[in-house]
C-alpha cells in the first residue's frame, strides 16, 4: 500500500489543531506515569465517559497523548528515587538512579525524555508506513512462539545477574515462584494462597513492585542525608541550561540505539500479552549485550536509560496496530480504545484501511504530534524535575513510603494490597542487603504467570507433548535467539578475560 | 551518599555472610509450601510450580552450601554485620515499618487523610524533623493533596473516616 502523502499532510495540520486535548492529556500521563499503582489504562477507564462524549478525533487525540507520556512519566520517580512509577520504567532504574546518585539526575531525564519522543517518533513513523503489514505479525504469534519469546524474556534474568548467577537466578526463580501463586488459569484451582481470597488472582503487580523498588529503597535511602551523595551533590546544585544540552547531546551520540531498540518496542507491542516492560528489559539485555562496555551498564551508563524508554514508547505505537489491522486488541488499552472507535461506529479489521484511511492515519499523527509536543515541553522541564533529588531524606523517606503505600490500594482497591506492598518492600530490603537482585525478582513476578499461559495452552494443544513447543519455525528462530542471549554474554566475557589474561601474561614476560 | 555517622562498629574482620542465607531460605520456604500443598491437584495446575520449585530448592541448598563451606573454612560468620544490630537507621526504619503497618491496620477507623497526616507527623519525627511548622505543614498538605486528587476528583474508594465525613457534612462534598 502506498503511503498517502497528502492525506498524512493535512492529518497532520488536523491534528497539531487538537493541542487543546493534546496537552491536558500529556499533563495527566506524567502525572499518572509518575504515581507508581496508577496506569494509563485505569485512567482511561475513569475517563472513558468523556471520551466518548466528545468528537472520536478529539477523543482518540486525549487517549493517545494520555498513553504515550505515561510511559514517559514513570521514568521520572525511576531515575529520580529508584522507583518505577509503571511496569516499562522498571529497567530504567538500573542506569537511571546510578545516575542520579552521581549528581547527573538532569542528563538522566533529559535521556528518558528524548529517548522517549525520539523512540516514540521512529516507531509512530515505520508504522504509518507499514500498518497493514505489520498487522498480520501478530497472527504468526500463537501460543507456542509466545512461549518462546517469555523464554527469551526470561533469559533477562541471567543478564541482570552478571555479577552473581547463581544469586540472580535464585532472585529470579523466587520471582517466578512469587508469580505461580493463585489459581491456575486452567482449572482455577487454588495454588500456595496461604488461604489469603485476595492472593486467587495471584500476586497483584504493583504492590510487588512498589514494594520490591520503592518501599525497600525508602528504608535503604534513610542511611544518607540526600539522594545524591555528597561530593556530586554541589555539582547537581548547579544544573544548568548546558546539562541538558549535554543530554540531547548525548542522545544524539546513541541515535542508532535509540532507533533499533525503539523497534524492539514497537514489535513487542504488536504482540499480545507481552507489554512494555517486557520490551524494556529486552532492550536493555541487548543494548548492553551488544555495547563494547557491558560492564559500565548498572554503574550509571546513558545507553542503560535510553534503551528501556524508547523500547517502552515504541510499544505505544505497536499496540494499537493489532486494534487497526485485525480488530483484536492486544491489551487493556487497546480495548479501551477499541470500545471507544466501536462507539462512534467504526468497523475494525482490515477494510479499514480502504474504507477510513484518513481515521487510521489520523491516530498515528496525534501520536507523532504527541512527541513533538513532548520534546517542545517536557524536555525544558527536566532541569527542575532534577532538583526533587535535593530534598533530604528524612522528609523524602516518610512521604515516599506513605504515598506508595496508598498507591498500592489503586489498583484492585484492596487494604490487603496495601499489607503486601509493605511485605514485599521488607522482602526487596533483605534482598538488597544479601545482594540479590530486585529486578530479577520482579521480572519473575511478571513473567511467571504470562510464561504459565501460554505454556499451559500449548501443551493442551499438543496434548502433552513437550515436542510442540519446537514445531514452528519461527519458535524455532527465537528459541536460537533465546539461547545466543543467555550464553553470548559468558562467552564474550571468557573470551575478553582469555584477551586480557594473555595481554598481562606478555606484559610479565616482557 | 552524605554518610551519617553511625556507631557500633563491628571488629570481627570475617565476612558476615548469615544475610545471604535469607531470600534462599524464604524461596526454599515458598516452594516447599507451594510443592507440599499442591500434590493432589493434575499435573497443568501445579506444572509451572514443579518446573520452578525444584530446581529453585536445588539452587538454594547449593548455595548455602557454598556458604557454608566458606563459613567452614573461616572465610565468613554466621553473623549479619550491622542488618540487625542496635543502630540509629535499624531502629528507625523499624519504627517506620512498624507506622506503616499501623496506618494500613488503623485505615479503616482514622481514613486516609487523617491516617496519612498522622503517620506523615510521626514517620518525619523518627527521621528526626523537630520543627512543629514544618511537621504540620507538609502532613497537611500532603494529606489534602491526596485527599482532592484521589477521593475528591478521582472517586477512589480509599477508606474514609471523620475528616472526609466532616468535610462531606460542611461542605456537601466528598466521594
Amino acid at each position: 500500500m502506498d503511503v498517502p502523502f497528502g492525506l498524512l499532510a493535512e492529518l497532520f495540520g488536523r491534528s497539531l489543531a487538537l493541542w487543546w486535548v493534546i496537552l491536558p492529556g500529556m499533563i495527566l500521563g506524567t502525572i499518572v506515569g509518575i504515581l507508581p499503582g496508577f496506569s494509563a489504562q485505569n485512567t482511561l477507564i475513569i475517563l472513558l465517559p468523556l471520551t466518548l462524549y466528545i468528537n472520536i478525533e478529539a477523543g482518540m487525540a486525549f487517549m493517545i497523548s494520555l498513553y504515550c507520556t505515561t510511559q514517559l512519566g514513570g521514568g521520572i520517580p525511576a531515575i529520580l528515587f529508584n522507583m518505577p512509577g509503571e511496569g516499562g520504567a522498571a529497567a530504567t532504574v538500573l542506569d537511571g538512579y546510578p545516575m542520579t546518585k552521581k549528581g547527573q539526575a538532569q542528563q538522566a531525564l533529559v535521556c528518558c525524555f528524548a529517548a522517549s519522543a525520539f523512540g516514540g517518533l521512529v516507531t509512530t513513523i515505520i508504522t504509518m508506513a507499514m500498518l497493514p503489514a505489520l498487522g498480520k505479525l501478530g497472527l504468526y504469534f500463537r501460543s507456542v512462539e509466545m512461549v518462546a519469546v517469555m523464554v527469551f524474556g526470561l533469559t533477562l534474568i541471567a543478564a541482570i545477574a552478571a555479577q552473581d548467577l547463581l544469586k540472580g537466578l535464585i532472585a529470579g526463580f523466587f520471582g517466578l515462584m512469587i508469580g505461580a501463586v493463585g489459581v491456575d488459569p486452567v482449572f482455577g484451582t487454588p495454588r500456595a494462597t496461604f488461604g489469603f481470597l485476595e492472593l486467587y488472582d495471584g500476586v497483584p503487580l504493583i504492590p510487588a513492585l512498589i514494594g520490591l523498588f520503592a518501599i525497600s529503597e525508602a528504608f535503604v535511602m534513610l542511611e544518607s542525608e540526600t539522594i545524591v551523595r555528597k561530593e556530586d551533590l554541589k555539582t547537581a546544585k548547579q544544573a544548568r541550561w548546558a546539562d541538558t544540552l549535554e543530554g540531547l547531546y548525548i542522545n544524539a551520540r546513541y541515535w542508532w540505539q535509540t532507533i533499533w531498540t525503539s523497534l524492539i518496542g514497537l514489535i513487542i507491542g504488536i504482540l499480545p500479552g507481552a507489554g512494555a516492560t517486557v520490551a524494556a528489559f529486552l532492550a536493555y539485555h541487548y543494548s548492553k549485550m551488544l555495547s563494547k562496555t557491558p560492564e559500565l551498564y548498572g554503574t550509571g551508563h546513558p545507553p542503560g536509560v535510553i534503551a528501556p524508554e524508547s523500547a517502552n514508547n515504541g510499544v505505544t505505537s505497536g499496540t494499537l496496530v493489532p486494534v487497526f489491522a485485525l480488530g483484536i486488541p492486544g491489551g487493556t488499552t487497546g480495548a479501551i480504545m477499541m470500545l471507544v472507535l466501536t462507539y462512534h461506529g467504526v468497523v475494525l479489521g482490515p477494510r479499514l484501511f480502504i474504507e477510513r484511511p484518513d481515521l487510521v492515519y489520523s491516530v498515528y499523527m496525534q501520536m507523532l504530534v504527541c512527541y513533538i509536543f513532548m520534546v517542545l515541553l517536557i524536555l525544558p522541564m527536566a532541569r527542575y524535575m532534577s532538583r526533587v533529588v535535593w530534598i533530604p531524606t528524612k522528609f523524602l523517606v516518610p512521604l515516599i513510603i506513605s504515598l506508595v503505600t496508598i498507591a498500592a490500594f489503586s489498583e484492585r482497591e484492596y487494604i490487603f494490597d496495601m499489607g503486601l506492598a509493605l511485605f514485599f518492600g521488607v522482602v526487596g530490603y533483605l534482598a538488597r542487603k544479601g545482594k540479590y537482585e530486585v529486578s530479577a525478582m520482579l521480572i519473575g513476578v511478571i513473567m511467571g504467570p504470562l510464561f504459565e499461559t501460554y505454556f499451559l495452552r500449548s501443551m493442551r494443544i499438543g496434548q502433552g507433548d513437550l515436542s510442540i513447543l519446537f514445531s514452528s519455525w519461527l519458535g524455532n528462530a527465537i528459541w536460537i535467539m533465546a539461547f545466543a542471549a543467555l550464553f553470548l554474554p559468558f562467552l564474550r566475557k571468557r573470551k575478553k578475560s582469555g584477551v586480557l589474561a594473555q595481554t598481562v601474561q606478555a606484559g610479565h614476560e616482557s | 551518599m552524605t554518610d551519617r555517622t553511625d556507631e557500633g562498629r563491628r571488629a570481627d574482620t570475617r565476612e558476615p555472610l548469615g544475610a545471604d542465607f535469607i531470600i534462599p531460605l524464604m524461596s526454599c520456604g515458598l516452594a516447599g509450601y507451594y510443592l507440599a500443598t499442591t500434590t493432589d491437584l493434575v499435573w497443568e495446575a501445579r506444572a509451572a510450580g514443579v518446573a520452578v520449585g525444584v530446581p529453585l530448592i536445588a539452587m538454594c541448598v547449593f548455595h548455602m552450601g557454598r556458604t557454608l563451606y566458606r563459613i567452614v573454612k573461616g572465610e565468613g560468620s554466621f553473623g549479619f554485620g550491622e542488618m540487625f544490630a542496635n543502630t540509629l537507621f535499624n531502629r528507625q526504619r523499624l519504627a517506620l515499618g512498624l507506622l506503616t503497618a499501623a496506618f494500613i491496620a488503623a485505615l479503616p477507623w482514622t481514613g486516609t487523610t487523617l491516617g496519612l497526616f498522622l503517620v506523615l507527623i510521626a514517620g518525619m519525627w523518627t527521621l528526626g524533623v523537630t520543627s512543629i511548622r514544618q511537621l504540620v505543614t507538609i502532613a497537611a498538605v500532603t494529606a489534602a493533596t491526596v485527599y482532592v486528587l484521589l477521593i475528591y476528583l478521582v472517586n477512589s474508594r480509599l477508606p474514609q473516616g471523620p475528616v472526609e465525613w466532616l468535610i462531606n457534612r460542611t461542605f456537601g462534598i466528598g466521594g
